[in-house]
């Protein structure tokens, strides 16, 4: 049992959680106007659990789009997926198989970077679990929370707010503890180039290529002048 | 197709990438050079993510804009202090200051 680490996992990851939550309604909302149903609507959130993609297959199905490309649209977006399986693979590999299994479903960008932060520090299995487990049900509470607020309230969220303007800035504040050498610089800077330039790929697809070709030249750069 | 199979397709897709390399390295021990690469993952996917946020606004270009202001004060904020609140609060007043002044 580690209580502790799963506090600290919930409260390192609860601002972000807090900023999810309109995305969540936004979600919410747009599955109560569509008329498929409260149900199916927090079904996507409960089963998927990955904002961008249940918008997309929302938005796909009420255009009518064929089932294979709205399913394969919002698994592409879905890929960088595996990217983070292999990143938390050393560490999940010491987890019982049950914990392994079921802490899989509660990926997201967020608790997986937040968990790869701490595993550089904490080596002892148990500790992790707990932590990832706090930091991805935290997030995973506010999404479930988010959605029905908008299946059920039907709150708008205003335009003014800028809450699209979270998105970037979300993943900007979890890219600077995870960018702390040459590597990693090199990595950043790399796949954001290439992201840029690929733009005209179909959904997500610029962004896996773009993380693939970071990573793979990231690897080349020798770690020498470590910041902290 | 009902929506509710498409979920449910989806999920099992999500589902399966969540667990695919984590199912095939389960008890094994990689090589520190590999377990180094890995590691690089979020410096790679996170920015991208941002990038692809931040630079485009669905499929077209998102001419410069408070967006833009506000987000390098976000980037300088997140790198002087590191901190996830910080760097999501005094961008959020950036992006509303930002928008507001805009001519």
């Amino acid at each position: 049992m580690s209580g502790a680490a799963f506090t600290i996992g919930s409260r390192r990851a609860l601002v972000l959680a807090v900023g999810v939550l309109p995305f969540g309604i936004v979600y919410g909302v747009a599955a109560a106007d569509s008329g498929v149903g409260a149900g199916p609507g927090l079904l996507g959130s409960l089963a998927i659990f990955a904002g961008a993609s249940q918008l997309s297959l929302l938005e796909l199905h009420l255009d009518g789009a064929a089932w294979t490309v709205a399913v394969g649209t919002a698994l592409v977006i879905n890929a960088r997926f595996i990217l983070y399986s292999a990143a938390l693979s050393p560490a999940f590999t010491e987890f019982p198989a049950p914990w392994r299994f079921g802490l899989c479903h509660l990926m997201t960008d967020q608790a997986a970077t937040l968990s790869l932060i701490e595993f550089d520090t904490q080596r002892d299995p148990v500790e992790r679990r707990w932590f990832y487990l706090g930091a991805a049900l935290t997030l995973f509470g506010f999404w479930q929370f988010g959605t029905l607020v908008g299946i059920l309230g039907g709150a708008q969220v205003p335009d003014g707010l800028q809450l699209g303007f979270i998105i970037p800035l979300m993943f900007t504040a979890l890219s600077a503890p995870a960018i702390r050498d040459r590597p990693a610089v090199t990595a950043a800077v790399v796949s954001v180039g290439v992201t840029i330039g690929t733009s005209w790929l179909p959904a997500g697809t610029n962004i896996l290529l773009g993380a693939l070709i970071g990573v793979a030249t990231g690897a080349l750069v020798t770690p020498t002048g470590t910041r902290t | 197709m009902s929506f509710t199979v498409e979920v449910l397709l989806a999920a099992l897709g999500t589902y399966l990438m969540r667990v695919s390399v984590i199912a095939l390295a389960a008890g094994r021990e990689l090589p520190e050079r590999l377990r180094n690469t890995l590691r690089l993952i979020p410096a790679a996917v996170l920015p991208a993510l941002v990038a692809n946020a931040l630079v485009f606004d669905g499929s077209s270009v998102r001419p410069l804009g408070p967006w833009y202001v506000a987000f390098a004060l976000a980037l300088l904020v997140s790198i002087r202090t590191r901190s996830i609140g910080w760097t999501l609060g005094a961008g959020m007043v950036a992006v509303w200051v930002a928008t507001a002044v805009w001519p």
